[in-house]
C-alpha cells in the first residue's frame, strides 16, 4: 500500500493509505502504484484521485509539489479539498467574491493569484456537477 | 501619614489599571492560542518542503552539475539583508528589546533592513540603520499582505543589492520563553543542518520517508523544479516565521500583562493596608481630642 499525505500550509488535509494515486502534473496525469521509483514532481491545478479496492476519493488541488520515496507520497499544495466536502453554495459565493475582487484589482501579481484561485473554484464547481 | 482621600484615589486608579491589564491578558491569551495553532500547523509543510529541496539539490550535485539558481550560490558578503519581524504594539515585555539587542550585537557590518512592525521601524530609524522598506502586517497575516515583503526581499537579493537574506525574529519556544534568533535564509547552503533543526522542532509530528537507493525521477525535469521550488521555499519560510513571531508576541504580551495584573493586586493590597492604618490613626486622634477636651 502507498502511504499518502496531503499537506497545506494551514493544515494536514488528508492522510491515509491507498492502492493507487493519480497525480495531475504539467505533462499529464501520473498514476502511482507501490514500488514506483522515487519521484519528485511539480503538480498543476487539477484533479487528484486516491484509489482503493472498492472506493475512490477525488481531490481538487491548487498546484504544488509531490514527493514519492519508498511508497510514501507527500503532497505539498496551497489548498486541497475533497469532493466529498464540496458545497455548492460556498463555491458559488467564493466565485462571485473573487470575480468582484478581480474586477477591482489593479496590480498584475494580485490578478494572477486571484485568477488562479478562480480556476481552483471553477474546477470544484465542475467536479461538483460531475458528482451529482 | 498620607491624606486619606489621596490614598483612596490611588487605590481607585490602580484598580482601573488592573482592569485594563487583565482585559489585555485575556485578549492576548485567546489570540495566542490561535496564532500558536496556525504556527504549529505550518511546521509539517516546512519540513517536507525543506526535505524536498534537499532531495532535489542532492540529486543535482550527484549528477555532477552545478546549480545555476542564484539562491544556491554563495557570494562574498558585502551587505547583509535582514528581515526583522517585530510587533506593532508595545506592552509585550522584553520581546522587542531582546530582538533589538541581538541585532545590535550581531549585525556589525553593512546591512539593509526589511522591517515588519512599527516597533522595528522605529528602532531602525533611531539607530540610524539602513531601512530598505517597512511593512505593517495585520493580525491575520494574510498571504497577500506578506507577498509584497517577500517579493521586495527576493528582488533585492537577485539584483545583488544584498548578498544574504536573514530573518531576525522572536522564535516561539513555549509560552514563557521566546528566544530572538537570526536565521539565515539565502543563500541556501546547508540544507542538512536546517532539516535537523526542523526535525528537532517538530519531534515526531511528522516523519520523513526512509531513504530509497534507486535514482530519483523528476517530472518535468530537475531544472524546472529547481526554478519553482526555491521561490516557494523562501516564500513559505518567511510566512511561517511571521506566524511564529505572532505567536511569540501574544504569549509575551500575555505573560507581561499577567505580571502587571499581579503587581497591581499587590499594590492595591498594600495601599488598602495604608488606608486602614491612616483611618485608624485619624479615629484614634479624634478620640484623644474628645477625651482631652472633656478632661479640660
Amino acid at each position: 500500500m502507498l502511504k499518502l499525505e496531503i499537506i497545506s500550509p494551514k493544515e494536514r488535509v488528508f492522510s491515509a493509505e491507498a492502492k493507487q494515486v493519480v497525480l495531475p502534473t504539467e505533462s499529464g496525469e501520473i498514476g502511482v502504484l507501490t514500488g514506483h521509483v522515487p519521484l519528485v514532481t511539480q503538480l498543476k491545478l487539477g484533479v487528484m484521485k486516491v484509489i482503493n479496492e472498492s472506493s475512490q476519493e477525488v481531490f481538487a488541488i491548487k498546484g504544488g509539489f509531490a514527493q514519492l520515496v519508498s511508497d510514501k507520497i507527500s503532497i505539498l499544495t496551497d489548498e486541497a479539498v475533497s469532493t466529498n466536502d464540496l458545497e455548492a453554495s460556498v463555491i458559488e459565493e467564493s466565485i462571485n467574491n473573487i470575480e468582484k475582487q478581480l474586477a477591482d484589482s489593479e496590480s498584475a501579481a494580485e490578478r494572477k493569484s486571484l485568477s488562479k484561485l478562480l480556476q481552483f473554484y471553477q474546477l470544484q464547481e465542475s467536479l461538483l456537477a460531475h458528482r451529482s | 501619614m498620607a491624606n486619606l482621600r489621596d490614598i483612596r484615589r490611588r487605590i481607585k486608579s490602580v484598580k482601573n489599571t488592573r482592569q485594563i491589564t487583565r482585559a489585555m491578558q485575556l485578549v492576548s491569551s485567546s489570540k495566542m492560542k490561535r496564532a500558536q495553532d496556525s504556527a504549529i500547523a505550518g511546521r509539517p509543510y516546512s519540513l517536507i518542503l525543506a526535505n524536498m529541496l534537499n532531495t532535489v539539490s542532492t540529486a543535482y550535485k550527484i549528477s555532477g552539475e552545478t546549480i545555476e539558481h542564484p539562491f544556491f550560490q554563495a557570494r562574498e558578503v558585502k551587505r547583509r539583508g535582514i528581515i526583522m519581524l517585530s510587533s506593532d504594539k508595545g506592552l509585550c515585555g522584553p520581546l522587542n528589546t531582546n530582538l533589538f539587542r541581538l541585532i545590535t550585537e550581531e549585525v556589525k557590518g553593512d546591512a539593509s533592513f526589511f522591517s515588519v512592525g512599527k516597533k522595528g521601524a522605529q528602532f531602525i530609524q533611531r539607530e540610524g540603520l539602513d531601512l530598505e522598506v517597512a511593512y505593517e502586517i495585520s493580525d491575520k497575516a494574510e498571504t497577500n499582505e506578506v507577498s509584497p515583503l517577500v517579493e521586495a526581499a527576493i528582488e533585492a537579493y537577485k539584483s545583488g543589492k544584498v548578498d544574504t537574506l536573514e530573518i531576525a525574529y522572536p522564535s516561539f519556544i513555549n509560552v514563557l520563553i521566546q528566544k530572538p534568533v537570526i536565521m539565515p535564509l539565502l543563500p541556501i547552503l546547508d540544507l542538512e543542518t536546517l532539516l535537523e533543526q526542523l526535525k528537532n522542532k517538530i519531534k515526531g509530528e511528522s516523519e520523513l520517508a526512509i531513504e530509497d537507493s534507486r535514482a530519483i525521477a523528476f517530472e518535468p525535469s530537475p531544472v524546472e523544479i529547481l526554478e519553482q521550488l526555491p521561490d516557494l521555499y523562501v516564500n513559505f519560510m518567511i510566512y511561517q516565521m511571521i506566524l511564529e513571531s505572532r505567536a511569540s508576541e501574544y504569549s509575551a504580551r500575555m505573560v507581561a500583562m499577567k505580571a502587571a495584573t499581579d503587581n497591581a493586586s499587590k499594590l492595591v493590597d498594600s495601599l488598602t493596608l495604608d488606608y486602614n492604618k491612616a483611618r485608624q490613626a485619624a479615629i484614634t486622634q479624634e478620640i484623644l481630642e474628645i477625651a482631652a477636651a472633656s478632661a479640660a
